[in-house]
């Protein structure tokens, strides 16, 4: 078991649970599957098929509560979508991102497109990734805080008005995709009906159109400014699956980084952490797969290892025997 | 009596796999002069340049580091009295050659000044030189693209004087031969980790110094068969060099056969070197790309970064990898104390004496520093040295056991 | 608006007689205030309904998603009824249809006069939380078997609780006496504008008629894409059937019944997919192209 684990192309295996995860986000509830309301991936709402609901919109929607109602039952509702959140989350930890999201997985096609088309990928430097890395807090910020502001009013300037509903929803590009798999394009509309709907569904199409040019030349676009990745680096100190990396094991040799779907390069340069589940971390187990230093990279489930870079994995895996 | 033949019938317990390194010997140094592949051959003269980019384009690469004291001595006549051995005699044989048609295309990565500059020289005997570009750094994001586009204007470079074009065929052709290299190679480094030890240090600086000029495939066929063999050993049990053996590990300088001088003879004076780190043998051979697209511009570049990042060699300005890499070979190889050699001339090495003695003695490992050459006159001297350097470790040895 | 309710419905050629008994959340004779419409999403522990018109011998009922009537005593302040009943988090199924009905009965010439007045509302607070989707049998009004003429409507709600009736819908409308379908019902689907429609039920009971759009506002600044409409849906059967009542006798005896209900403007009207999905191409070219020059720009080997 443990030498089959060691040995195994993860690369594989992951795409194969992407693709149901796919399935199931997508076209679930067709077969009966149903999963929660508050599951910590872009289970879309807008998707019909859906089997859960992406927690993100839960918590637009729950957020617009009047500050004095939060010790009602209104706030107990808020609050069990964040436990219903978090129990999803602890036992997987971001590993959603890498093996669930389906958005995660429709890039991951257009990457493979791009792939057989035989155009490089672009990656970013760390500077930029430091910037860029900032968007999804204040993505996440924003809304966390518009929900709060269309139920309290600021003052001077009163109630937000309902038309800015579920902001981040009208952007993501979740919502604007992925209903097309079901055949539903309605999404695509352009919302004339008032300026913030205007504004949204507008940006939203923008998004959506930068997103597939992304996705198509930077592995996992989408993913650096995701909003759900923000909310999961918040949870995942406490979560069972870590990515821990022996500092002394390293020889950053950098195969970890380029395996990186998300360019994280702290991956292959920092030598203090151990703990190396970083915000913009899938968790989805590449690095380990091309490191060539045995237990240098692992996957622990509340601290024990689950999946480790071996030699032997490595070069099993990277033997390069012509096909 | 010459310095192979003391390898071979000096000591007991030779692994019969090692019959077949011993031969590429013979064929080389007491035999034709340019044994090897047939073919295309593309001259190397050092570990940076990717080998994986030559096989690509159907050719294969020729290390040309030398460690004849002979050459040594003919290159002096053409490069300053002060530069290293090494450079000399890799100047020298090629000099003494005089055959340009034999390589064409030498290539020479900018890692030292002495290097640099023999590379210049070359050119004015007629070599078809190509100098790739090295940054002083290896950090950086700028470096790192530098070096990137060095490689990549080797491997155009390379199309050029071989009129073949680098293809993704033959890329992954060239990655399935160095790759399985390397796991070979890998294998065996975890079986020199062995205590009580299998496989003397001298012929594993065979092993790994054979690379430079035997045909790659028969070379990983041949340590495939000895690393079968050496575990066999370790499931029989038998060992070598007993127990009291201080076990060394080697850094420094690169040792290049014949010059073998130094770790013979720290083996023949009792110690045992489990590892080394240096850019004739685990630098060369450790490290492995992993490319995780299919296509040229993603195996181009995972070659390039394999050259660069992981390398830890001193020409680099900072070179914190080298301390590390060291703590980890002391570590995993349980080694009671390290031997540091410098070639005289060899600024870089000897810039990096000091640091690490020091990082290695907050870590409780003595570390011998030998400053020598290929000159046969210093041996009295070091010899002294190294036997009083290892009778320190047995005695540390000793007193840690009781 | 509630003014236009009310002409229209006098328009109208048989509702002549008088203005249909019928709920509203607004008292008697708040007439010139914009007619008041329920959100079905905001929390409430009590809901209380006004009956308008001519009441006698009041009698109430709530029907809940779980099937169980429950008997409602009609309270009379300051010369009005109302109905209220409980709506808190534990009162009845959630995320279900809650079907209210009042009845008055009155013997007016030679006819029994039954009139019932519906309200449709889902016991439902986002507070509680939503169900993964609502399940449609809740959602979906059940025959209560009420003595007298009784609308159920189709398709009020989506899956997320929302009322999801627009201009351009077809509703489906089926009338029941006694809890069976009756054909030969005069209905007329009447929006606050004033544009009404008559229809007749079919031999299954039913009949269907096609919303119109009734909210122009005329400036797209002021177009409001939540503005509900007022709808109001009233059926008239005549039995033939004779009998006393409260010892009076009567010949035949004349239902009629009244549901109002809110729509929203089409979202076709605007909501633009071209547009939509010329920007979203938009969006794509630009920044491909953008990556493009940047990729020649610093093309490096």
């Amino acid at each position: 078991m443990r030498r089959f684990l060691d040995l195994m192309d993860i690369r594989k295996f992951r795409w194969w649970v992407q693709l149901f995860g796919f399935v199931l986000f997508v076209y679930g509830a067709n077969f009966g599957l149903v999963l929660d309301q508050d599951l910590p991936t872009f289970a879309c709402p807008y998707v019909d098929g859906r089997s859960g609901n992406c927690i993100l919109f839960v918590l637009q929607h729950r957020l617009t509560i009047p500050l004095d109602q939060v010790v009602t039952m209104r706030g107990l509702g808020l609050l069990m979508a964040l436990v219903g959140f978090f129990i999803w989350f602890v036992a997987l930890s971001k590993s959603w991102c890498g093996f669930m999201c389906p958005m995660g997985t429709l890039q991951d096609a257009i990457a493979a497109l791009r792939e057989k088309m035989g155009i490089p990928y672009s990656t970013y430097a760390k500077p930029t990734m430091a910037k860029l890395g900032k968007i999804k807090w204040v993505l996440l910020s924003l809304l966390l805080l518009i929900p709060l502001a269309m139920a309290n009013a600021l003052p001077g300037v009163g109630k937000l008005s309902h038309e800015w509903a579920t902001p981040f929803c009208m952007i993501c590009p979740s919502r604007t995709l992925l209903p097309l798999f079901s055949g539903d394009f309605s999404q695509l509309g352009l919302d004339l009906s008032s300026i913030p709907k205007l504004v949204l569904t507008g940006l939203g199409l923008l998004v959506t159109g930068a997103v597939l040019v992304g996705a198509f030349v930077k592995k996992r676009f989408f993913c650096l400014f995701c909003p759900m990745s923000a909310l999961h680096y918040v949870f995942s100190k406490l979560a069972f699956l870590k990515l821990i990396k022996e500092p002394d094991k390293c020889t950053r040799c950098g195969n970890c980084y380029r395996a990186c779907d998300v360019g994280i390069h702290e991956i292959a340069e920092d030598l203090e952490h151990r703990n190396l589940t970083t915000q913009n971390c899938l968790l989805c187990l590449d690095c380990i797969s091309a490191c060539p230093e045995e237990d240098c990279l692992k996957l622990t489930f509340m601290g024990k290892p689950l999946y480790r870079s071996t030699e032997l994995g490595f070069f099993k895996r990277h033997s390069n025997e012509s096909k | 009596m010459s310095v192979l033949d003391r390898i071979c019938n000096e000591f007991p317990d030779n692994p019969k796999a090692m019959g077949r390194f011993y031969r590429f010997f013979e064929q080389r140094h007491q035999g034709q002069a340019d044994w090897g592949p047939a073919g295309t051959r593309i001259g190397t003269a050092c570990v940076q340049v990717p080998e994986e980019l030559i096989y690509a384009v159907g050719a294969t690469p020729e290390r040309l580091c030398n460690g004849a004291y002979t050459f040594d001595q003919i290159g002096s006549e053409f490069l300053p009295i002060k530069s290293c051995s090494l450079v000399k005699a890799t100047h020298g044989v090629l000099a003494m050659q005089n055959r340009p048609d034999r390589l064409p295309l030498v290539v020479l990565p900018t890692t030292c000044d002495q290097k640099k500059k023999s590379g210049v020289l070359l050119e004015d005997m007629g070599y078809h030189t190509w100098v790739m570009e090295m940054p002083p750094y290896k950090d950086t994001p700028e470096a790192v693209e530098y070096w990137r586009a060095s490689v990549a204007k080797l491997a155009g470079e390379l199309e050029r004087t071989t009129g073949r074009k680098i293809t993704k065929k033959g890329l992954r052709d060239a990655l399935a031969k160095t790759q399985a290299a390397k796991a070979q190679y890998r294998r065996f480094h975890q079986l020199r980790k062995l205590d009580p030890a299998v496989i003397w240090g001298k012929d594993a600086f065979l092993v790994t110094n054979s690379y430079f000029f035997a045909p790659i495939e028969d070379w990983t066929d041949a340590l495939s068969q000895l690393n079968d063999e050496l575990e066999k050993r370790r499931d029989t049990g038998t060992s070598l060099g007993g127990k009291k053996a201080p076990r060394v590990l080697f850094t420094g300088s690169p040792p290049i056969f014949p010059n073998l001088k130094v770790p013979l003879m720290i083996e023949e004076l009792g110690g045992l070197l489990v590892t080394d780190e240096v850019c004739s043998s685990t630098r060369l051979l450790y490290d492995a790309p992993a490319p995780v697209e299919e296509g040229k511009y993603e195996w181009v570049e995972s070659i390039a970064d394999r050259y660069l990042k992981p390398c830890t060699c001193p020409c680099y300005a900072p070179n914190e990898d080298r301390k590390r890499k060291l703590a980890r070979l002391v570590e995993d190889f349980a080694v009671d104390g390290v031997i540091y050699q410098s070639l005289s001339g060899c600024q870089l090495y000897e810039f990096e004496q000091k640091p690490v003695e020091r990082f290695l003695a907050e870590r409780g490992i003595p570390m011998l520093y030998l400053e020598s050459d290929y000159s046969p006159e210093d041996q009295g001297q070091l010899s002294t040295r190294i036997e009083a350097f290892l009778e320190s470790l047995k005695t540390k040895k000793r007193k840690r056991k009781l | 608006m509630l003014r236009l309710i009310l002409w229209s419905l006098l328009l109208t050629p048989w509702a002549l007689q008088a203005e249909p008994l019928r709920l509203s959340l607004d008292p008697p004779g708040a007439g010139s205030q914009k007619a008041s419409y329920e959100s079905s999403h905001a929390p409430k522990m009590m809901r209380k309904y006004w009956v308008h018109g001519q009441a006698e011998n009041l009698s109430a009922q709530l029907l809940t998603a779980d099937g169980v009537q429950h008997p409602l005593v009609p309270v009379q302040e300051s010369g009005a009824s109302y109905l209220s009943f409980k709506t808190g988090f534990m009162d009845g199924p959630l995320h279900g249809v809650n079907q209210l009905y009042a009845q008055s009965r009155r013997v007016e010439g030679p006819d029994l006069r039954v009139e019932t007045a519906q309200w449709y509302n889902v016991n439902h607070s986002c507070g509680w939380g939503h169900p993964f989707r609502a399940e449609p049998e809740g959602l979906a009004p059940k025959a209560s078997g009420i003595d007298g003429l009784e609308l159920l409507v189709e398709h009020l709600w989506d899956g997320n609780l929302h009322k999801s009736t627009e201009a351009g819908d077809q509703l489906q409308i089926t009338a029941l006496l006694k809890g069976k379908p009756v054909a030969g019902v005069e209905l007329a689907v009447t929006t606050g504008s004033g544009w009404s429609k008559g229809l007749v039920s079919d031999e299954q009971g039913r009949a269907q008629v096609q919303l119109i759009g009734d909210y122009f506002p005329g400036d797209w600044s002021r177009f409001k894409a939540r503005h509900q409409s007022s709808l109001l849906i009233t059926a008239r059967y005549q039995s033939l059937q004779a009998g006393t009542f409260e010892n009076q006798p009567y010949q035949s005896i004349n239902y009629q019944t009244s549901l109002p209900w809110n729509f929203t403007p089409e979202r076709s009207g605007y909501q633009k997919y071209e547009t939509g999905a010329l920007l979203g191409f938009g969006g794509f070219l630009a920044s491909g192209l953008g990556v493009f020059f940047w990729r020649f720009k610093r093309r490096r080997w």
